[in-house]
């Protein structure tokens, strides 16, 4: 048996860094080149990367308007529809989308070093980006409209949007393999999930207006539980019945993990097929 | 492996890479195996950064991380939390608790507390408040001052009025559970002992505050009560004296019924008069001669009933008679007068003794849940909560600012 030396640990954790050091060069160079395509794919340029989210928003809104929805008067009603909209479009964009993923990005496979996860890791660094900046400048907006600034907890929004993001990356790493391999789900997706996600997770209700009996048949959820823990960090005051954080990030952990391991079970299956 | 062994120095690397840029090479690596042209402008603009590395927002971002953990972990000062939780009550009156079609129609004692609470919220944090707990200034700045090696938190010996009572807004949460009602009381401080005491001293405030508003409503609505009885007194007191006088005046007791006698004398002559007419006219085809003297004789009966209806009748009505009309109707509107301002007396009485009673009734209380207890160690939550606060700021700065930034870049 060798000895461990100083030295071989120090060149070991040397080569691990820089490998590391390398895949996150390799994702942000994907994110910038995402970026770039769909700069020029808009018709606002750049910007309409941002617009579109807000063009959603606003139409929420005046649908909210129009329609008179139930909202709560411990939020203003824009931040509160606000952090609804941008945490489901986020889960939906990374999670939902990479079931089309693979075909589009089928060219970049051709450097060895680009695998289709750092294609999906990059669309979802791309997407938390351009929600979070949605989120950010809404509620700068209305802070500055309202002159009142308010967020209780910053600490779970941080976590509260990580695990968001994981939880998207954890389905989005199942989504790539199942809907690159089975692509009738993709049809299901869209009339199916879709729908129940959009009515589940808390965009037009707040989980507290439901009556009792009524919660367990959304608080399955995980999306529900961050929605309204984004909420919550904003107003601890914002009542959480039956919402947990601790199931959000049970429920982040354990879709990254499987995503993980079904990711890589499959890798080889994403590469070869065309 | 695609990637080629460690080779030479970092420096060595960057400068053949940045021959090789400057020499418009669109490979880095062999094809296959390196992110050539992908990663071209990045290492380009790491490479060409004119800006030393000591200030490369991955180095500002590292030490910036560094202190805020430093400080939060190592140098912040402990804090201390007490926390209690109460309800404010109202019995309600059998019967009208709960009609409730679906779960979240919130009865309305929750309501009522709820509402409390938001007005308890607002009173906790007032400035008096502050004075009452704190009488004395320099006890709470003692208590509060910043201590070293944290001189950031903690209240600094030169505070004004409005850093001291947003200091002291800072120490307590009162938050309104919307769907049980009660209210959470949390407070902190920088030893246990003053933590708990603060609890403490701000449930005797709230405990204070629920009975004034109790005292004040119940006196304010009692006082009102007792006014209207009053009012309604003296009114029938005039009513009463008003009529007395009338009565005094016209030496009669009820000039109704003298009208309704008068009426029914006048009806009497005028039915014997019709009974002589009807007679006269017989008397009339019975005898040839108009002149005879039993025509003559009813003829005179006639003309003297006659008169004396017309005569009866000017003496009940007339300007120079009695004036029986008059009289009845005055004497009909001072005894509604009266009747009236009875009436009112009895219900103004009545709504006083309800009151009373009402005041008594809707005495509010506070019911505790949850007493605070002394802080048996630091609470440590708040150095995580602050450094993923800092983590946040990062992730904001460069997730959003970042991206803005280059967004601009690229526009």
């Amino acid at each position: 048996m060798s000895r461990i030396t100083s030295s071989k640990v120090f060149k070991s954790v040397r080569a691990f860094s820089d490998r590391m050091m390398l895949q996150i060069r390799i994702v942000l160079a994907l994110a910038d080149m995402d970026f770039a395509l769909r700069a020029e794919k808009g018709f606002f340029g750049v910007w309409g990367v941002l617009f579109e989210p807000m063009a959603l928003m606003l139409t929420l809104l005046a649908l909210r308007i129009l329609v008179r929805l139930k909202t709560t008067d411990l939020l203003n009603p824009v931040i509160w529809l606000v952090c609804g909209v941008v945490l489901l479009y986020l889960f939906r964009k990374v999670g939902i989308k990479a079931l089309t993923g693979v075909s589009k990005k089928q060219k970049l496979f051709f450097y060895r070093r680009i695998r289709p996860l750092d294609t999906l890791l990059a669309s979802t660094l791309i997407e938390a980006r351009i929600h979070a900046s949605v989120l950010v400048l809404v509620f700068l907006a209305v802070s500055a409209w309202s002159w009142t600034f308010q967020i209780d907890d910053p600490a779970l929004m941080v976590v509260d949007f990580i695990l968001t993001v994981c939880l998207g990356l954890g389905v989005g790493m199942s989504a790539l393999v199942v809907g690159h391999r089975i692509p009738i789900v993709k049809v299901l997706t869209k009339f199916g999930i879709n729908r129940i996600l959009l009515w589940t997770s808390g965009i037009f209700y707040a989980t507290y207006t439901l009556p009792g009996p009524a919660r367990p048949f959304v608080t399955w959820n995980p999306l529900l539980h961050s929605v309204e823990l984004l909420r919550h960090s904003i107003n601890t005051a914002y009542p959480l019945p039956g919402i947990s954080l601790q199931y959000l990030a049970i429920c982040a952990f354990v879709s990254v993990g499987f995503g993980l391991v079904f990711y890589f079970s499959n890798e080889a299956l994403l590469l070869s097929d065309d | 492996m695609t990637e080629r062994p460690f080779q030479g120095s970092r420096t060595t690397k960057l400068q053949m890479t940045r021959q090789k840029i400057q020499s418009g090479a669109r490979w880095l690596g062999n094809m296959g195996s390196e992110l050539s042209t992908i990663a071209i402008p990045r290492i380009r603009t790491d490479v060409q950064a004119p800006l030393p590395r000591l200030l490369s927002g991955r180095v500002l971002a590292a030490t910036f991380l560094a202190i805020s953990g430093f400080y939060c972990f190592a140098i912040g000062r402990d804090r201390y939390q007490a926390s209690s939780e109460f309800v404010i009550k109202q019995p309600m009156p059998p019967g009208t608790s709960a009609a409730m079609v679906l779960g979240t129609l919130q009865s309305s004692s929750v309501l009522s507390s709820l509402e409390d609470g938001r007005y308890l919220q607002v009173y906790l944090e007032s400035n008096d408040i502050k004075n009452a707990v704190f009488p004395d200034k320099e006890v709470y700045l003692n208590s509060y001052a910043a201590a070293s090696p944290d001189l950031w938190s903690g209240l600094s010996a030169d505070a004004n009025a409005q850093q001291q009572l947003e200091f002291f807004r800072n120490q307590l949460d009162v938050i309104p559970q919307e769907l049980s009602g009660s209210i959470v009381l949390s407070t902190s401080a920088f030893t246990a002992v003053d933590a708990y005491s603060l609890n403490t001293k701000l449930l005797e405030q709230a405990q204070r505050f629920v009975n004034d508003v109790n005292q004040s409503i119940s006196a304010d609505q009692q006082a009102f009560a007792e006014t209207q009885v009053t009012y309604a007194q003296n009114r029938l007191t005039e009513a009463s004296n008003a009529l007395e006088a009338f009565q005094d005046r016209y030496g009669q007791l009820n000039p109704l019924a003298e009208q309704s006698a008068a009426a029914s004398f006048i009806t009497r002559l005028e039915s014997r008069l019709v009974d002589l007419k009807v007679e006269e006219a017989s008397l009339r085809r019975q005898y040839r001669d108009p002149d005879a003297p039993e025509v003559a004789y009813v003829a005179d009966q006639v003309g003297e009933l006659e008169r004396q209806i017309k005569e009866e009748r000017q003496k009940a009505v007339g300007a120079g008679g009695r004036d029986l009309n008059r009289i009845a109707s005055q004497s009909v509107r001072l005894e509604g007068n009266v009747s009236f301002a009875r009436e009112s007396l009895v219900s103004a009485m009545r709504a006083a003794d309800n009151s009373r009673m009402e005041s008594q009734r809707q005495l509010k209380f506070i019911v505790m849940l949850s007493k605070p207890q002394m802080p048996q160690g630091p609470d440590h939550s708040w150095r995580w909560k602050a450094f993923l606060s800092c983590i946040g700021v990062l992730v904001v700065v460069w997730g959003v600012f970042g991206f803005m930034l280059a967004a601009m870049r690229r526009d």
